[in-house]
């Protein structure tokens, strides 16, 4: 076959040159993306990130609502019901059908029809499943503390560190380097002299020492940010150092800002976790992730059930958060994947 | 003949007078920088300047002192009969400076919030000095301001990394424009575009000053540039002006050592010129003999950094060289 154009002579007319439109030139044919469209569509394409949010939205959603639909009340004792393997209703799944080295160990110890404990139940017969949710939504609401501090006191503190540089930078570094070097646990251990074990002890903890990592890398993307033109012309226009800072500094920080949260997130939910699993945590009837685990870990040899089921949610949620970091970090930042 | 003579044998109005101006980092410390070292020139109502340099010369710094971004060590800056280097910050003598003065930056990338819309961009100076009676008046004002430098009204909606480097200067001189200043410093405006594009922009800025009267401090190391659009030519080294005299003069006549220099490393379009150029390699250890020297006009609006006993050889060089051309 031949070319679909039939091959002509080049006339003269052919070697005129094109008329140039200017506004043409001009036009951006693309569509306009803000930078938060951007970053969501990329973080679409990360199925681990994706997977791992819609992971953490339903745990938190159901830590809240047992808030109102608890499966159980977590810290009644039935002290005949201890150690009960999981049953889901009738299905008879392996595993899941309250039966353990062959016996129905629901029907042996009397309980009722049509009670059942999806998870089993812990040495005091309390319903696990109820209790993995409390403990959840303390895990929950301790990440949310960190967050809070974060960006209060770190984004704060990295802002003001980096603005103002010079002697007021090198003080507060100095500060920071003093609060870092102490171990947190060692911080905790010292406000047991004065407060009872509890969330107050762990807060002011996380209060005091959780923030020094978001305020570092402020600080130092700020002393970076302040030299760049776009803040110098904001600074020859008149704008003042306070607007500056929240229409030229913080959304160029959000992406760090957002990236440090989600790692911080993890860390402090492990902090609370472990202070709870050696006892220094939250005292004994509260549920929390940790001391379900210490609880679960005394009869690991024979109910490994009992310290499998927290055990599997607290990696859940530390893998889910730091998968969502790394997605976001992506997402924000697509120089620094790979 | 003393210093004084550079600042006042104008006989146009002065906008902006430059006086003993000093600019150093760390003062006293180890890593003390002398960026600017004592520094006089004016600067005339309407009229470009052109600050010419190599890197490291302090032609940066001098715009920044001048426009305040840095606090000067020593010296005067006086625009418009006002001196700068004394104004408060936030006083409302230093909100009306920042209005008359704007500047131009060197880094069309770095130069725009990437988290701003264009719109936002152009009209933040608008808003911060209340220029605008309506959130209309505002939108009009930046569609007057997009299409002064060539740009389409949809552009206002959009993202400064959806431009290129030319419509990205562009969007900075709209910015600098956008708060109806009267001098603007311009710090390397085109050093960072294509060749094709710098043409552009000079030539919208020398519209621009040809429509509104405006008067230019045009900082770059592009010599051929800074004669296009410059009316008179200073010459930084080492922190310090070597020659100050009209484009031409510097062009055509250039005095001291560091000038000719420079004009002879500019290449020549022309292969047979070119073959014959020879680099002059000029000796900074000339200058630092602690012979205390200062601006000295030689020839009529033409200075020359020189020592008391230096004057008489440059003044013979200038007048020799005036009446070959004739």
């Amino acid at each position: 076959m031949t070319p679909q154009s039939p091959s002509r002579p080049l006339g003269p007319e052919a070697f005129k040159p094109v008329p140039v439109n200017t506004q043409a030139q001009e036009q951006i044919a693309a569509p306009s993306l803000t930078f938060s469209q951007d970053a969501r569509s990329r973080l679409k394409q990360n199925k681990l990130a994706l997977v791992s949010f819609w992971l953490l939205v339903f745990i938190g959603s159901a830590a809240l609502l047992s808030l109102w639909f608890s499966p159980a009340n977590p810290n009644t004792q039935h002290l005949a019901y201890t150690h009960l393997p999981p049953k889901w209703g009738n299905l008879n799944v392996p595993f899941f059908n309250g039966y353990r080295d062959g016996v129905d160990l629901y029907a042996r110890s009397g309980v009722p029809r049509g009670t059942y404990f999806f998870l089993g139940t812990d040495y005091l017969g309390r319903d696990l499943l109820a209790r993995i949710l409390v403990g959840t939504r303390v895990s929950l609401f301790i990440a949310l503390l960190a967050t809070f501090f974060d960006l209060t006191i770190g984004v704060f503190y990295g802002l003001i560190a980096g603005w103002r540089g010079g002697r007021t930078d090198t003080i507060m570094q100095r500060l920071i380097e003093i609060i870092s070097s102490v171990p947190n646990l060692i911080v905790v251990i010292l406000m047991l002299l004065v407060f009872k074990p509890g969330l107050t002890s762990i807060i002011l903890a996380i209060a005091m020492t959780g923030w020094v990592t978001m305020a570092r890398l402020v600080r130092a993307e700020t002393l970076q940010l302040k030299n760049q033109e776009f803040i110098l012309a904001a600074r020859t226009l008149g704008e003042t150092s306070r607007r500056i800072a929240v229409k030229h500094l913080l959304p160029n920080l959000s992406s760090t800002i957002i990236i440090q949260t989600m790692f911080t997130i993890p860390s402090a939910i492990f902090f609370e976790a472990f202070l709870s699993y050696i006892g220094i945590g939250l005292p004994a009837p509260t549920a929390s992730l940790g001391t379900l685990l210490a609880d679960g870990q005394k009869v690991l040899q024979l109910y490994p059930s009992e310290l499998v089921f927290p055990a599997i949610i607290i990696v859940v949620l530390m893998l889910a958060f730091n998968l969502l970091a790394d997605g976001l970090r992506d997402a924000f930042d697509p120089r620094s994947s790979r | 003949m003393t210093n004084d003579s550079v600042t006042t044998s104008a006989k146009r109005p002065v906008l902006v007078q430059v006086d003993h101006l000093v600019q150093t980092f760390n003062p006293g410390k180890k890593d003390e920088v002398k960026a600017v070292q004592d520094i006089s020139f004016s600067i005339y109502q309407g009229e470009t300047l052109g600050l010419v340099g190599e890197s490291g010369s302090g032609k940066t710094t001098t715009g920044r002192s001048l426009i305040r971004l840095y606090q000067p060590t020593g010296g005067d800056v006086l625009f418009a009969g006002q001196n700068i280097a004394r104004l408060r910050t936030g006083s409302p003598a230093m909100r009306d400076f920042r209005r008359k003065v704007q500047m131009i930056f060197q880094d069309p990338y770095a130069s725009l919030n990437p988290r701003m819309k264009v719109k936002d961009i152009i009209a933040e100076g608008i808003d911060i000095h209340h220029l605008a009676a309506s959130a209309a008046d505002r939108d009009n004002r930046v569609n007057a301001l997009l299409a002064q430098v060539g740009l389409n009204q949809d552009h206002a909606n959009r993202y400064p990394h959806e431009f290129s480097g030319g419509q990205r200067q562009r969007i900075g001189i709209a910015r600098a424009l956008a708060v109806e200043p009267e001098f603007i410093i311009a710090d390397e405006p085109i050093s960072a575009l294509d060749v094709s594009i710098q043409a552009q922009v000079v030539n919208l800025l020398k519209d621009i000053q040809a429509k509104q009267g405006l008067t230019y401090l045009f900082i770059a190391h592009d010599l051929a540039m800074v004669k296009y659009i410059s009316d008179r030519i200073a010459v930084m080294h080492n922190g310090r002006l070597v020659e100050l005299a009209s484009a031409d003069e510097v062009y055509n006549h250039p005095l001291h050592p560091y000038t000719k220099s420079l004009l002879s490393a500019i290449p020549i379009p022309d292969p047979a010129i070119e073959r014959q150029r020879t680099p002059l390699v000029y000796d900074p250890r000339e200058a630092e003999d602690n012979r205390p020297r200062q601006l000295v006009a030689v020839y009529p609006e033409h200075y020359v950094w020189a020592a008391a006993d230096e004057v008489a050889a440059y003044q013979a060089a200038a007048v020799r060289q005036h009446r070959e051309e004739r």
